[in-house]
This record gives C-alpha cells, sequence and structure tokens, in this order.
C-alpha cells in the first residue's frame, strides 16, 4: 500500500489557502455538494454506510507532512483505522423557506477544521416530505470533481446494500517533480507575465474590513425554460458551449452597475476561473486536478465582452497557461504552509482579482437518485478564501442551471448583497 | 483533406478529451449531450487550429457550424479549402 503521495503545486495552494481562511475566519477550507431528494433518507442505515465506506480510504486518515526530499507529502498510515465521519442531522419546519434551507446549508459547510483527520462530513437537513443532503469536503482532499466521483461512489455502495467494506482504494503513486526546476521557472515567468498584463487593468478588490467575517451563501436554482432560454442567449452571444466565458461577463457587468449606482469609481476585473484538467476520473478522485484561467475586463472598455471572455478563454488554452499555472505553483511547495497562507493574504493577493469563478460542469447530473430517493436537484456551495471573499458559481443538473453567489460578511453590505442578486437575475434572465 | 478525415481525427481527439472509447462518440450529436463542456470546446478548438492552422474562434462560433464532431469537420474542411 501507499503510504505517502507527493502533493503537487495546486495542492500546496489549497493547502496555503487552508491555512488563511483558518487565520482570517478560523474556518477550514471546505466546499459542499448538496443534494434535494425526494423524500426522507433513513438517517442510520447512510451513517452505518457511511463509515464502512470511508474505511476503505486511509487517505481520510492521513496528514500533509515535509517529505524527505522537502517536498510536501501526504502521509497515511499503516495500518487500516475505523474511520469517523460527522453525519449529523437537522430539521427544520415543514414551511422553511428555500432561503432558511440555504442559510442552514451554509452553517453545515462554514464550520472549524475540527478534529484533524476528519475532512468530509455529512449533513442531512429534514424538510416536509424532503430531505437536503449535504457532503463538505476538505479542499486539501478533494477538488469539486473530485468530491462528485467520491459522493457517486458511496451512491453505488448504498445501492448494493452490502454489510461488507468496500476493498481498500489505493492512491496512484504522484512523482514528487522536483526537477526539471528551469521548466517551472520558465512557467513561472509565463504566469507572472500574465498577471502582470492583467493588473494593468487595474482590478479593483472587495475586501471585507470585519477582523472575523462569516460566510454567505445565496442560490439561485433556475427551473427548465429560465435555464434553455439562458444557455441558448449565452451560446449566441460569446459563442457555443460558451457559458462559462458569459456568465463571467454577466456578473462583470451586473458589478459594475452596483458600483456605478453607488457613485464609486468602476474599475477593472479580473476573474480567476479553475477548471478541471484530470485525464482519468477513475483514477484521480483525491486531492487536486484543476488550475485556472484568467479573464480580464479593463475599466471603461464597453463592447462585445461576451466574445472577448470566450476569446481569453481560447487564447489561455492555447498558450498552455493551466498547464504553466499546475507547472509554476509546484515551485511554491517549498514555502511553508502558515507562510503561505500569509503571502496569499499579502504580497500574492493579486492573484485572487475581483471575484472567483469555476467552469460549469455537470458531474451532479449522473446522480439520479441515493438510496432509492430521487435526487431533485443538486448543487455546489463552495466558500472562498478571504481574498477575493467574493465568488460566483455555477452547475447544471438535468438540464437546470443552478447558480450560487458566495461572499465574506463585509464584502457587501446586505442591501448591496440583495441589490447584486437583483441585479444577476436581470443581466442572466434578461429581465426589464 | 477530406471532411470524413478530418471527422476520424476529431472523434479521436474528442474521445481522448472526454476518457471514452471513439465508438462512443456519435458525430452528428450535439456536443453538449456528449458532454462538451466550455474547458472541453476549448480545447478542441485549440487542437483545431493547430492541426489544421483553423481558427474556428475568429470565424464566428455559429452554433449550426460547430454544434456537432460531424459540423466541426465539415466547418474546417470550409474553412481549409476556402
Amino acid at each position: 500500500m501507499n503510504r505517502f503521495r507527493y502533493l503537487n503545486g495546486i495542492d500546496w495552494v489549497l493547502t496555503g489557502l487552508h491555512h488563511s481562511i483558518r487565520q482570517t475566519s478560523g474556518l477550514g477550507n471546505w466546499s459542499q455538494l448538496a443534494l434535494e431528494l425526494d423524500g426522507k433518507l433513513d438517517i442510520e442505515h447512510f451513517r452505518a454506510a457511511v463509515q464502512r465506506y470511508a474505511s476503505a480510504f486511509p487517505v481520510l486518515q492521513g496528514r500533509a507532512v515535509r517529505g524527505w526530499q522537502l517536498a510536501p507529502v501526504w502521509k497515511m498510515p499503516v495500518k487500516k483505522k475505523q474511520a469517523l465521519v460527522s453525519v449529523e442531522k437537522q430539521i427544520l419546519p415543514d414551511d422553511a423557506s428555500f432561503e432558511a434551507i440555504t442559510e442552514k446549508l451554509g452553517q453545515c459547510v462554514a464550520v472549524s477544521p475540527g478534529t484533524p483527520g476528519r475532512y468530509i462530513g455529512f449533513n442531512a437537513i429534514y424538510t416536509a416530505q424532503k430531505t437536503f443532503l449535504a457532503f463538505r469536503f476538505d479542499h486539501r482532499l478533494f477538488d469539486a470533481r473530485g468530491a462528485e466521483l467520491f459522493i457517486q461512489g458511496l451512491i453505488r455502495y448504498l445501492d448494493d446494500g452490502t454489510a461488507e467494506p468496500p476493498p481498500t482504494f489505493q492512491i496512484p503513486p504522484e512523482k514528487s517533480d522536483l526537477r526539471p526546476w528551469i521548466k517551472k521557472f520558465k512557467s513561472g515567468q509565463q504566469v507572472v507575465r500574465l498577471l502582470h498584463r492583467q493588473q494593468e487593468a487595474t482590478p479593483f478588490q472587495l475586501e471585507s474590513r470585519i477582523s472575523n467575517p462569516a460566510f454567505r451563501f445565496t442560490l439561485i436554482p433556475l427551473n427548465e425554460p429560465e435555464s434553455v432560454a439562458l444557455i441558448n442567449r449565452a451560446y449566441d452571444q460569446a459563442g457555443y458551449l460558451m457559458l462559462t466565458p458569459w456568465l463571467a461577463e454577466r456578473m462583470t457587468h451586473a458589478l459594475n452597475t452596483l458600483l456605478e449606482k453607488e457613485g464609486r469609481p468602476p474599475g477593472g476585473y479580473v476573474i480567476p476561473c479553475s477548471t478541471d484538467l484530470r485525464a482519468d476520473t477513475q483514477k484521480e478522485m483525491f486531492f487536486n486536478h484543476a488550475s485556472f484561467i484568467y479573464l480580464c475586463r479593463p475599466a471603461g472598455e464597453g463592447a462585445d465582452w461576451p466574445k472577448r471572455f470566450s476569446r481569453q478563454f481560447f487564447e489561455q488554452v492555447q498558450q498552455g497557461m493551466p498547464c504553466h499555472f499546475e507547472n509554476a505553483w509546484k515551485l511554491a511547495r517549498i514555502i511553508p504552509a502558515p507562510l503561505f497562507g500569509k503571502l496569499l493574504r499579502g504580497p500574492l493577493k493579486s492573484f485572487a482579482g475581483t471575484f472567483s469563478m469555476a467552469s460549469v460542469g455537470d458531474g451532479l447530473s449522473a446522480i439520479e437518485s441515493v438510496a432509492g430517493l430521487t435526487v431533485r436537484n443538486a448543487f455546489h456551495m463552495p466558500m472562498l478564501p478571504p481574498a477575493p471573499g467574493l465568488g460566483f458559481f455555477a452547475n447544471t443538473f438535468g438540464g437546470r442551471l443552478n447558480l450560487c453567489l458566495t461572499s465574506y460578511s463585509g464584502v457587501l453590505s446586505d442591501k448591496e448583497h440583495t441589490e447584486l442578486i437583483g441585479l444577476l437575475k436581470r443581466e442572466l434572465l434578461s429581465l426589464s | 483533406m477530406k471532411a470524413e478525415t478530418i471527422q476520424t481525427e476529431l472523434t479521436q481527439r474528442i474521445a481522448d478529451i472526454l476518457s471514452v472509447e471513439p465508438d462512443a462518440v456519435d458525430a452528428e450529436a450535439p456536443l453538449h449531450t456528449l458532454g462538451v463542456d466550455s474547458m472541453r470546446m476549448v480545447e478542441m478548438l485549440v487542437f483545431i487550429e493547430k492541426q489544421y492552422g483553423v481558427d474556428l474562434m475568429a470565424a464566428g462560433l455559429k452554433r449550426e457550424d460547430v454544434a456537432s464532431v460531424a459540423a466541426l469537420a465539415r466547418s474546417v474542411e470550409s474553412r481549409k479549402t476556402s
């Protein structure tokens, strides 16, 4: 059994962000998937299955340490241990609004890192004849796609109905990849040049000035006709399948309108957009296989931004920027994680941009039912690092689009937050 | 280069991108039904630009010109010969 797995550069960035979030808000670098189920989930049956299933993954009992070459590694236990995964039950009144459910889901993910060794957790929220099943995961171990694969495996295991734990999951080995350092250095040059060019757009950063900010999620599920109309409009304006660049452009437009209304000088926008690089979904369930595209809209430039954002997407893939980011971050593994967390909040803050996004995914559509209960909808709810402190995410489920606006308290006031949601809905649904 | 040859190469490429066998790719199916998203689409367009020297993004991505592997192959062929 592999007891060690080298962490790649993106893993180390996520570890740095974990420390950064802990230092700022006392929370971990969590993200969450939430499934809306039709009916009441049998929590005892689910809890027992989760403990058995999780025991097959020694990686969930591991921790980050320095290897003999000084590259960080994930160290897993020699002996198989019984997994202890938190599975909690929460009950809301039958007439609970969707906003109240979202608030409760937000409380489930915004928790302190807790007992070392606990990198995942579940919450089942009951209301009327529904269950909202929330899967919280630590970003040091999973990216969004990896978490989707993990929960798909768990649901298959539940459906099998076996009382036997699954076979122990072997983490595929990863090279330390310390050499050739010159290649990583050259990738670093490309990254710095790109970010330097984008800083010329004078992007503004919203920042929470509250010392211990809370975290806020707003979910905006669209129905099927709204989703179809929106997606068609995105394809017409930004190009076929260019939904992600189009959503980025609409968000910049909504933010710009908000700032102009308040008489604040509109700046430029830089939007880091994470994107999945994994080649083999079977082996690459754990750790991070994502990289970034940086979209940039300079202040005061007007026309045709949906197409220009699509073009930026194309040009950065053409230039190999996602791979340059992946390579360049490998050099950062020498920095101790707590110091890295401080650097990401300080000198490296410009990497954060104006707001975060992720490429729109459809991975949750593969989950049709959980323990016999039909899945009505499924959402991604990612937490964010303190900078930029504002994020706009989307996923599709069964042809419907779900939007998620996330922010720290203090980044936007309650009034601004509500106004931004109204503006976004207007931008996206083309309301007058 | 004929559209059929281009279509075979594009089918192989999209199968690689989606981690599926080429036989599983329906050349006439809309790309979004195959699981192609923004990033995968851009990877395809970059491949087309490198392989055939055709920048479909700059040419204007009309949906009917790029909506399936077969449509992509026809678009590449017509732009290479024009």
